[in-house]
């Protein structure tokens, strides 16, 4: 009799304790790093998630530019008070990876709530996106968020004026600069082509002349002949031509410069990420076209954009937060709704391939450029050292040459040996 | 003994916890290599024999020049503004209050004006000044002129400060004075060597130390408008920590930088305290 | 006994003086355009749409003026609660830092004790410590605390100014001990003594002071955004931060709009209290 009340009360308490817990969503915060339309597009989707079910939570916050929030981040690990979900920059990745920042996500993949991993759009991924040098493979740590790459943008209307098609190869780019920049005396009004001098659209001249960042083993530096090569082919424009607009300031304010001259029809064809296409395609006042990079001995681009993490040291129930949700924000219908909104570019092949998108994109051919693009995406080391490569080395001093303060060839000497330097730390 | 104590102790203890804390904080940092990620690796003196390069030399430089450049213009500047206003017109309210709405805007508002209207190809400043046939002038794309730039739209968005200031110390100068010198034959010129300009010495001195502190602690500026470029043409002191520090992760250095700011600026302060107490005693 | 209007009376009004007076109106009029132009720009663009901002030559005079721009941007966060926080922020601040500010100057003045000067350098040491060199071990502390996302870690960093404590000092000095006798001797105590004689002759310093202090931390961006990881305390120019697109200059509409709810408070007030400004400069010592 003693058993059977005992059993019964166990079983009670179970039965009444279960929905309580359940009842209560968990929480975990999501940090990102924009502000803006993406903010307002990544809000709303925060939003959506939360009331398609009940067991989780997000609290999206906006944590500054990219390097305030990496750095709270930092600062968060090293307090444990990081937050479940946050997004990076893929040069970042192999660094904090090293530095046990993230999550390995594979046991969530192929958990009960996993994804299919497979459906991800080649060049989007995490094991796409890097080149592990020979070893083997970093686990899952990363789920892409918002990716894209870098595409020419330019002015129908001033190409059709002097006859020109948009160019596929760097003579052909040189030309058509020549031939639509316009001056007025000794002042240009019109510049034939723009582009921030920056690491991302480096790395495509790099790879477009046939050059490759680090040797196959990536304990050296293998950039310097072709580097040199492609950073002359701006100061060229720049100085020699003076076809070519250097945009003033750093990092995103040359990109804003860049943006805007392209919108007033102060430049009549620009290099910048797939991103801003929703911000061109209302904004311009005039026909645009999109098209590959040119090449010269190939067509060559690197991806860009940021992966959602996971932080590993957030608390467990977070982490299934947070894996939770961003599991929910790569899939197909909010990939959909995500690039629609944005410009960015959806990350699984079935959405691309849904009668929707394709919808899409033969009304809005200017969006699949970056996705057929994707087919000579170019692949990043999985150097730890890639992030101070790209934000030390190269990235603050491709301006000198530009400016005439350095040869390309000094440059790329000095980037050659302190990348050299960094590499031999690993 | 004990009152003494008591009054200045509470504000003691919060500047040791807030001021002193974090500069401990950063000797103690500064002989460390730390990333905020990984834990901290003895670097020794490493940190401050890296940090004394050329470019480094550079951004002494440049803050230097910055720091003087501002504080000279906007303390000129808003001398000759607050002589030329100091009468109790409309007119002048209205232009003394134009002149400050400048300087209770946010910076992250106006840099982000000012780099449009400063474009070399289609910005405000460029179309005006071809209308007088002046070529255009890439403020911030020039390397030689970008920190003048700086400084001017520095002195631009700060000469309400001083004006307010001493047109309050010059409104405090008794009348009587003026008209004694008048009559002893002072023309314009005497009159402001001899009455006004010794009257103003101690707001010119507060002026100069809050307007110098203020000028070596300039960030938003840089941070908005030019990002210490071009290269590092306007890298600042102050950004240049912050670059180390929140963009290469290089906490040491960064701590280095600022034992070494902290140094500077202790010598500087006595210095122009020492120079100007003389001249206060002047006055009392 | 208040001050007498500076220009002085006798003069003779000669051609020379009125070309001189027709200049400096003329240079004055540039000068204010300057500084005005910029101003009335971001209003003129917080009324616009999206095309007119980018078209150049720009026009003026949006037509119509979108006021709903305020609406977009007062709606993309929670601004009401930003502008608490803000104005809780700042005068917070400013309250703790005259509060502790005069308590100190006057022993640094008044009072002799031992170690007295030695520690006045200590304060002036910290006049030069930047916010960028406090922020990360501030941050961990009150991480270990638990304080972050609150007022706290708002105000206290800033609860003492070592240049408020400096110019309050150096204005206390100026002070006549005779007067702090005289009151003595009629019975004041030492808060009677700092606060109600003190402060009053002091007040030139304390508002200008003041001044610098209130417009700094109203448009401070820095410290707010890195010592918050959530809205609970955050402040209005994070709101107006978080209306940027990096690398698009899209919306400068409604980043202008934005701008103005960081700008229209501080003006006003200032306008409020411009001539309470003027008044306390001119106000001398008895002697």
């Amino acid at each position: 009799m003693r058993r059977m009340v005992a059993l019964v009360l166990t079983v009670g308490l179970v039965w009444l304790g279960a929905p309580a817990a359940a009842q209560a969503p968990i929480t975990a915060e999501f940090w990102y790093s924009f502000g803006g339309k993406n903010r307002e597009v990544t809000e709303a989707h925060i939003k959506k998630f939360n009331e398609s079910q009940s067991k989780y939570r997000i609290e999206g916050t906006f944590q500054g530019d990219y390097f305030q929030a990496l750095a709270k981040i930092r600062a968060a690990a090293a307090t444990k008070t990081a937050p479940a979900v946050f997004h990076v920059i893929g040069e970042a990745m192999p660094q904090l990876w090293q530095q046990g920042l993230f999550e390995n996500l594979e046991p969530y993949a192929k958990g009960p709530n996993g994804t299919n991993v497979d459906d991800f759009l080649p060049g989007q991924t995490q094991h796409t996106y890097f080149d592990y040098l020979g070893k083997p493979p970093a686990p899952l740590f990363a789920l892409p968020f918002f990716r894209s790459t870098p595409i020419l943008y330019y002015n129908a209307e001033m190409l059709q004026a002097k006859g020109l098609k948009p160019p596929a190869t760097w003579d052909e780019l040189k030309d058509a600069a020549a031939k639509l920049t316009v001056r007025e005396g000794n002042e240009i009004k019109v510049y034939g082509f723009e582009v921030p001098v920056d690491w991302w659209f480096w790395f495509a001249l790099l790879h477009e002349a046939g050059g490759s960042l680090l040797t196959p083993d990536g304990k050296k530096a293998a950039f310097r002949e072709k580097g040199t090569e492609a950073l002359q082919f701006w100061v060229d424009l720049v100085n020699r031509d003076r076809t070519m607009k250097r945009p003033p300031g750093k990092d995103y304010s040359a990109w804003e410069v860049a943006n805007t001259d392209f919108i007033n029809q102060r430049v009549a064809m620009i290099y910048t990420s797939t991103a801003f296409l929703n911000y061109m395609t209302e904004n311009a006042k005039f026909k645009f076209g999109t098209a590959f990079l040119p090449g010269k001995a190939k067509q060559a681009v690197p991806t860009g954009g940021t992966f959602f993490v996971v932080a590993r040291d957030a608390p467990a129930p977070q982490k299934e937060a947070g894996w939770a949700f961003i599991k929910w924000m790569t899939e197909p219908a909010q990939t959909i709704s995500l690039s629609k909104a944005t410009g960015y570019m959806p990350i699984r092949t079935s959405a691309v391939n849904s009668p929707e998108m394709q919808d899409f994109y033969k009304q809005n051919p200017n969006y699949k450029t970056a996705i057929d693009q994707l087919r000579t995406a170019q692949r990043f080391p999985f150097s730890p050292g890639l992030i101070e490569i790209q934000r030390e080395v190269i990235q603050p001093n491709l301006e000198a040459a530009v400016l005439g303060i350095k040869t390309s060839a000094e440059i790329m000497q000095a980037a050659e040996a302190k990348t050299n330097d960094i590499l031999s730390k690993y | 003994m004990w009152v003494g104590w008591g009054l200045v102790g509470p504000s003691l203890l919060l500047f040791a916890l807030v001021y002193l804390y974090p500069i401990v904080y950063s000797v103690w940092v500064s002989v460390y290599d730390w990333d905020l990620a990984t834990p901290a690796r003895w670097a020794g003196l490493r940190n401050y024999r890296e940090l004394w390069s050329p470019e480094f030399r550079e951004v002494i430089g440049n803050t230097v020049g910055y720091s003087v450049g501002v504080v000279v213009l906007s303390q000129a500047l808003g001398l000759v503004l607050a002589l030329a206003l100091n009468d109790r017109t409309r007119l002048s309210a209205l232009f003394q209050a134009s002149v400050f709405s400048s300087y209770v805007v946010s910076w992250v508002a106006v840099s982000l004006l000012w780099v449009w209207l400063l474009d070399p190809q289609y910005g405000l400043v460029a179309y005006l000044l071809s209308l007088v046939r002046l070529p255009a002038v890439n403020w911030l794309g020039d390397h030689r002129i970008a920190l003048v730039t700086l400084v001017l739209v520095t002195v631009w968005k700060t000469v309400g400060y001083p004006l307010v200031i001493y047109l309050a110390g010059l409104q405090a100068i008794p009348g009587d004075l003026y008209e004694a010198a008048a009559l002893d034959g002072a023309g314009d010129w005497q009159r402001f060597r001899h009455v006004t300009w010794p009257l103003l010495t101690p707001t010119t001195l507060f002026l100069l130390i809050t307007l110098t502190i203020a000028s070596f602690q300039g960030f938003d500026i840089v941070r908005i408008m030019t990002q210490g470029g071009p290269v590092t043409a306007t890298m600042i002191y102050v950004y240049y920590i912050y670059e180390q520090a929140f963009q290469y992760f290089k906490l040491g250095k960064a701590s280095a930088a600022v034992v070494v700011f902290f140094a500077l600026i202790i010598a500087l302060t006595l210095a122009q305290w020492l120079l100007f107490r003389r001249r206060l005693e002047y006055t009392a | 006994m208040a001050s007498v209007p500076a220009a002085p009376r006798v003069h003779r009004v000669t051609r020379g003086h009125r070309l001189v007076r027709g200049l400096t109106l003329v240079a004055l009029a540039v000068v204010a355009a300057i500084e005005v132009g910029p101003y009335i720009w971001m209003l003129s663009t917080s009324l616009k749409d999206l095309p007119a901002v980018t078209q150049f030559p720009p026009s003026l005079l949006p037509r119509p003026p979108r006021w709903d721009n305020y609406a977009k941007a007062w709606q993309s966060g929670p601004f009401l609660r930003y502008a608490v926080n803000n104005v809780i922020q700042t005068v917070g601040i400013l309250v703790l830092q005259l509060g502790f500010g005069c308590l100190a100057a006057y022993g640094f003045s008044k009072v002799r004790f031992p170690g007295r000067d030695a520690m006045f350098l200590v304060v002036i040491a910290c006049l030069i410590v930047p916010p960028q060199v406090r922020f990360v071990p501030l941050y961990m502390l009150f991480s270990k605390l638990g304080l972050l996302n609150t007022y706290a870690s708002l105000i206290v960093p800033y609860a003492v100014s070592a240049l408020g404590t400096f110019l309050i000092r150096e204005a206390f000095m100026q002070i006549s001990d005779d007067i702090l006798d005289a009151a003595r001797v009629d019975g004041a105590g030492l808060f009677t003594l700092i606060f109600r004689i003190m402060v009053p002759i002091a007040r030139p310093a304390i508002v200008a002071f003041s001044l610098f202090s209130v417009v700094y931390h109203w448009n401070d961006f820095f410290w707010p955004l890195v010592m918050t990881t959530n809205d609970a305390v955050r402040t209005l120019p994070i709101g107006v931060a978080m209306l940027r697109e990096e690398g698009t200059g899209a919306r400068w509409h409604i980043i202008m709009a934005g701008s103005m709810f960081v700008v229209v408070p501080v003006l006003a007030v200032f306008a409020v209290a411009q001539r309470h400004i003027i008044r306390a400069f001119t106000f001398t010592s008895l002697k």
